[in-house]
C-alpha cells in the first residue's frame, strides 16, 4: 500500500528537502503532489487523491492553520490527516494548530525516522505501511 | 545557540560543523531574521560561497557538478536561518509563543561588517566552508 502525500511550503527548497526525507523515511510514497501556499494546497486536494498533508505554518496568500480550516469545513477534505511542520515548535503552536484540526507535528529540524512515525501514526498505518485492521477488515 | 546551529547543519544540510574562533572570516551572503521572545533580536547567519554551495546540494540531493542559481540559494540561506532560530528560541522558551519575522537574504562582501561589536557571536568550520552566527540583542527586549 502506498500513500499520496501533498506538501505545502513556500520555500521551494524546503519542499524538496522533506519530500527527499519522506523517500529517505522508507514511507510508502505514491506521488508527491505540491503547493506553495494555502490556497494553492486547497486547489491540489480538490482534484488529486491526497492521503496526508505535511504543510508549513507560515506562507503568503494563505498559512497553513488557514488552510487548516478551510479543509475541516470541507465534508471530503476534512477527514485527510495533517502534519504541520515548523520551526516554531513551542507549546503554543503545537495546540494551535491541534485545536485547528492537524494530526501530527513535527519540528524542524527533523529526521528521517522521526517523519515516518509521525506519517505512520496520522495515518493509522503499522511499521509495514499497513492498515492495523487490515486482518479485520477483508471477511465479506 | 551553538548546539542549534549543529543540529540544523546536520539533519538538514549534511554538513558538520566545529567551532573555531580564529578561521578566517570572509562570508559572501548573509540570510538574517527578527524575532520576539523572552528576549528580542535579530540573528544572522554568514555563509563562504562554497558553504551554501554545499549545503543547497546536499539538501536538494543534487550532484557536485549541478548548478545552483542565485535564487535557490538565497531560498535556502533563509530556510537555515529561519531553521536555527527557531530551534534556538524553542530551547531558551519552549513554553512561550514567540514569532519570527520572514527571512530575508543579501550578498555580502568584504566592506561589509560581518560582526561589528556583537556580543553574542560564533564562528564555525567545515570542511565545505565556514559559516558566523551573530545575535543582536534588542535593549530590553
Amino acid at each position: 500500500m502506498s500513500f499520496n502525500v501533498i506538501v505545502v511550503d513556500d520555500s521551494s527548497s524546503m519542499r524538496s528537502v522533506i519530500k527527499k526525507i519522506i523517500t529517505m523515511s522508507g514511507f510508502k510514497m505514491d506521488h508527491c503532489f505540491e503547493a506553495g501556499n494555502g490556497r494553492e494546497g486547497l486547489e491540489v486536494m480538490s482534484n488529486n487523491w491526497v492521503d496526508v498533508v505535511v504543510t508549513d505554518i507560515n506562507m503568503p496568500v494563505m498559512t497553513g492553520i488557514e488552510m487548516l480550516q478551510e479543509m475541516k469545513k470541507d465534508k471530503l477534505l476534512r477527514e485527510i490527516p495533517i502534519i504541520v511542520v515548523s520551526t516554531e515548535a513551542n507549546t503554543e503552536r503545537v495546540r494551535e494548530a491541534i485545536e485547528s484540526g492537524a494530526s501530527g507535528f513535527i519540528k524542524k529540524p527533523f529526521t528521517p525516522e522521526e517523519c515516518r512515525k509521525t506519517l505512520h501514526e496520522v495515518i493509522g498505518v503499522d511499521e509495514d505501511g499497513n492498515y492495523q485492521d487490515d486482518d479485520e477488515g477483508l471477511d465479506f | 545557540m551553538k548546539d542549534s546551529i549543529f543540529e540544523v547543519f546536520e539533519k538538514m544540510f549534511f554538513v558538520f560543523l566545529e567551532e573555531d574562533e580564529n578561521a578566517p572570516v570572509n562570508y559572501d551572503m548573509e540570510a538574517s531574521i527578527d524575532f520576539t521572545s523572552i528576549i528580542s533580536g535579530r540573528m544572522r547567519l554568514l555563509f563562504d560561497g562554497d558553504l551554501i554551495r554545499t549545503m543547497t546540494r546536499n539538501m536538494l540531493n543534487m550532484d557536485a557538478d549541478d548548478d545552483v542559481s542565485e535564487e535557490t540559494l538565497a531560498d535556502c540561506a533563509r530556510e537555515a536561518v529561519n531553521m536555527v532560530c527557531g530551534n534556538f528560541l524553542t530551547k531558551i522558551d519552549a513554553s512561550d509563543k514567540f514569532s519570527l519575522s520572514g527571512p530575508r537574504c543579501m550578498d555580502v562582501d568584504a566592506s561589509h561588517s560581518f560582526f561589528g561589536d556583537a556580543e553574542h557571536r560564533a564562528i564555525m568550520v567545515s570542511a565545505s566552508g565556514n559559516v558566523g552566527v551573530v545575535v543582536d540583542v534588542t535593549p530590553d527586549g
